[in-house]
């Protein structure tokens, strides 16, 4: 005791001033440079007929037409060879799931087949997001040459 | 007077020792001691720059037009930067700016093309020996009939603007069927 007596006290306060201040302008920085909604793509490659392929593989062509809403029908064609598959279902939505289970099961039937290119042909009852959501169901099955067909061109 | 940061260690004896020494000095004042406590505001800022510094993203902000509801997609990717074509209900803007009403730009699309070809015409000014790449970033209400659409993006590629990017936002056909 009588040896600490003789000694100062040590200040072992930690400055939090700087921390605050450098902390406040990364706060500010971030918050203004954040995105706060997501925006994504999907990209459209307008250009029609499938590439003359050299390699052994199948090259196909995939056609999705629009019978109605909840009827969609979907269409491999390899030069004259078509194969024609039908998906519905109760509405659009579940036409779709119908229409991606299909192109699934034909893919996995047709190992050594490519699909090159996949064309939509719009409907005038058919909207902007449904025709988005067919999009996303080729996407989802690595098809990634998709084409919109203008109405007169196909 | 505000001691900071006095929440620190033990720091009951050096706020005595700062209190008797402001009390000789100045007796004759009254003595204000504030203690402001940074714990829980430094706690609070390290959580908010963890989080925002999670969800900071390098990709380039996209401003969506008012009044355009976008299409949920789950296979998005990316934006890239490109110039923007938006349809909305009932009208078309390209950058931003006004062209007209889709009906009057379907009959006629002379307008569009017009200035599709001075954006292409700027681009390869700003571009020279660079071969044009044709990108186009595409946002359109969902609503808007799928008609439309392909005779709008028919006239894109009319003026050469071959890869489309369709804005969409995340969600959509997975997450239903999931």
């Amino acid at each position: 005791m009588s040896r600490l007596r003789g000694k100062k006290d040590l200040n072992s306060e930690l400055n939090l001033t700087p921390l605050v201040d450098l902390f406040s302008t990364i706060v500010c920085f971030l918050l203004i440079a954040a995105v706060w909604v997501q925006v994504s793509a999907l990209e459209v490659k307008q250009s029609y007929g499938t590439k003359g392929a050299p390699s052994k593989v199948q090259n196909y062509e995939l056609n999705i037409k629009y019978v109605n809403a909840n009827n969609i029908r979907a269409e491999f064609k390899r030069g004259r060879r078509k194969r024609v598959v039908k998906a519905t279902g109760a509405d659009f939505d579940l036409a779709l799931v119908d229409l991606n289970a299909k192109i699934k099961g034909w893919i996995e039937k047709n190992k050594k087949a490519v699909i090159a290119a996949a064309f939509i042909k719009p409907k005038r009852s058919i909207d902007y997001g449904q025709l988005v959501s067919t999009m996303d169901v080729l996407r989802q099955n690595n098809l990634s040459n998709i084409g919109i067909v203008k109405i007169g061109d196909r | 007077m505000a001691v900071i940061g006095a929440q620190s260690l033990d720091t009951g004896n050096f706020e005595h020792h700062l209190l008797a020494r402001s009390q000789k000095k100045k007796s004759h004042k009254k003595n204000i001691m504030v203690s402001l406590m940074l714990t829980s505001m430094v706690d609070m800022f390290s959580m908010l720059v963890c989080f925002l510094l999670i969800t900071f993203s390098s990709n380039p902000e996209v401003n969506v037009l008012n009044g355009v509801e976008l299409p949920k997609a789950n296979s998005g990717v990316a934006v890239k930067e490109a110039s923007v074509l938006a349809i909305s209900k009932d009208e078309l803007f390209l950058d931003q700016e006004r062209v007209g009403s889709i009906k009057k730009l379907l009959r006629n699309p002379r307008p569009l093309a017009r200035r599709l070809s001075k954006l292409k015409k700027n681009w390869k000014e700003l571009h020279p020996g660079v071969e044009f790449t044709g990108t186009m970033n595409f946002q359109a209400d969902k609503s808007v009939s799928s008609i439309t659409i392909s005779t709008i993006m028919g006239i894109l590629t009319g003026q050469q603007f071959n890869i489309i990017q369709m804005a969409t936002l995340p969600g959509g056909f997975s997450e239903k069927t999931k």
